[in-house]
């Protein structure tokens, strides 16, 4: 047995890739957001390999890089997130993982992409970056603001859970009071689509000394608006009617998912937008939650916004050519400014 | 502490291989493990226990495994695996 990994042609094969995703990440709905993820990506069409055993013509494995316009230390790149590395099970034996992971690094050898990037959200699927030895670069972590208590009460009393309930919420409420209340600023729900603003105001806070995805007007709504999986909403903090930051966030059934935290003065107008969303969903949700690079500055701010850290979440481990300049400054361990909208392929 | 690679009884690489399979994966331990089992497909090794059952491998057997020589042939079951470390060892792969 032998295993062959070849790239693919996305106009012409998307039944093979579809069939493969489908059997081996079943979770997601491939056919609704394959032309969106694969092709309509503003960055670029993605970049993707087939394994196959060679004594079959059955694909047994998938793998894809989406390519991502970035600021690496204030330069403007392009890189790729992987994504959608799927292996059947009964090839899990590693070697076609790792040969799957070796084409993924193909756009950066051949100079397509500044530096590809995973996300392996646990211990098993590090186990192909172990194999490479390839060391995480920072790691992505998990931060939640409780909103109300009832589900805890509910859970674990029998009697009285009523007041008890009222009473934990009415600390909960309290306890975000402590973070103060930044003036000031005008928050409100952004309707419609991005504009210029936000491109000019994601180049306004570019810095020398990190890495993080470029958010240009095209690129927001692309992921936010355009997403065919789930509606998205959006808070602005404006300072005199000038766009100061951003939130983008997603309801579930108990949480609120913040998916992007970004702009400038964020410790306040990151908090602001924080205490707006906490005191739009007390009533209605158990939490909030949101993802976050651990050596990033948002996480100081959730933290001024007494939203705590709960657990890692996944880690990002990035492949740049050694000697190149990307290689270079990834190198000098930079900051990571991700968020879990970064994190998602 | 040196091992006996060579030396190694044939009979004796199942079974060793086999008590680190129980001791490090608990799903192993759900039902009798027979040396025909598929340990892949059945999900009791996954990519994280390759590496680990690799890196014992290596340093209990004294061979290097490649990235070539990570194919599901080598791993399916307790047996393939015993297979695959007496050709390793006897220098035939």
């Amino acid at each position: 047995m032998a295993i062959r990994v070849r790239p693919v042609r996305l106009a012409s094969e998307t039944d093979e890739v579809l069939k493969i995703l489908s059997a081996n990440l079943p979770a997601l709905p491939h056919a609704r957001r394959y032309e969106w993820l694969y092709r309509g990506n503003p960055d670029g069409c993605a970049s993707t390999w087939l394994a196959y055993d060679d004594g079959s013509d059955e694909a047994i494995g998938v793998a894809s890089v989406f390519p991502r316009a970035m600021w690496v230390g204030g330069e403007s790149k392009i890189g790729g997130q992987v994504g959608d590395f799927a292996i059947a099970p009964a090839y899990r034996s590693l070697g076609p993982a790792v040969l799957l992971q070796k084409a993924t690094f193909e756009p950066v050898d051949q100079e397509k992409m500044a530096l590809c990037y995973d996300c392996p959200p646990n211990a098993a699927a590090m186990a192909t970056f172990r194999r490479l030895r390839c060391e995480p670069n920072c790691s992505i972590e998990r931060y939640a603001l409780p909103l109300r208590v009832d589900r805890h009460v509910n859970s674990r009393v029998v009697v009285g859970r009523r007041p008890l309930a009222a009473a934990g919420n009415a600390g909960l409420r309290l306890y975000r009071a402590l973070a103060g209340q930044p003036g000031g600023l005008e928050v409100a729900e952004h309707q419609g689509r991005f504009g210029d603003e936000f491109t000019e105001l994601d180049r306004a806070i570019v810095t020398t000394d990190a890495v993080r995805l470029q958010r240009s007007a095209v690129r927001l709504n692309w992921r936010y608006r355009d997403d065919p999986l789930g509606k998205h909403r959006v808070l602005t903090a404006r300072r005199g009617g000038e766009l100061a930051a951003y939130l983008v966030f997603s309801e579930a059934d108990e949480a609120i998912r913040i998916e992007d935290l970004s702009g400038r003065e964020l410790a306040k107008a990151g908090v602001a937008l924080l205490q707006t969303l906490a005191r739009r969903y007390e009533k209605s949700h158990q939490v909030i939650e949101a993802y976050v690079a651990r050596n990033s500055p948002l996480s100081g701010v959730f933290h001024r916004a007494r939203f705590r850290r709960r657990a890692e979440a996944a880690s990002v481990v990035a492949y740049a050519k050694k000697d190149s300049s990307t290689g270079k400054f990834l190198g000098q361990q930079p900051a990571w400014g991700f968020t879990g909208a970064d994190v998602q392929a | 502490m040196a091992h006996e690679t060579a030396a190694t009884p044939a009979a004796v690489v199942p079974v060793e291989i086999r008590d680190f399979i129980l001791e490090r994966f608990p799903l192993a331990r759900k039902k009798t493990l027979s040396d025909t089992d598929l340990l892949l497909e059945n999900g009791i090794l996954d990519s994280l226990g390759i590496l680990d059952l690799v890196a014992f491998l290596e340093q209990r057997y004294c061979f290097a495994v490649s990235d070539e020589d990570l194919i599901p042939d080598h791993f399916k079951t307790i047996q393939q695996i015993s297979v695959f470390v007496h050709r390793k060892v006897n220098g035939s792969n």
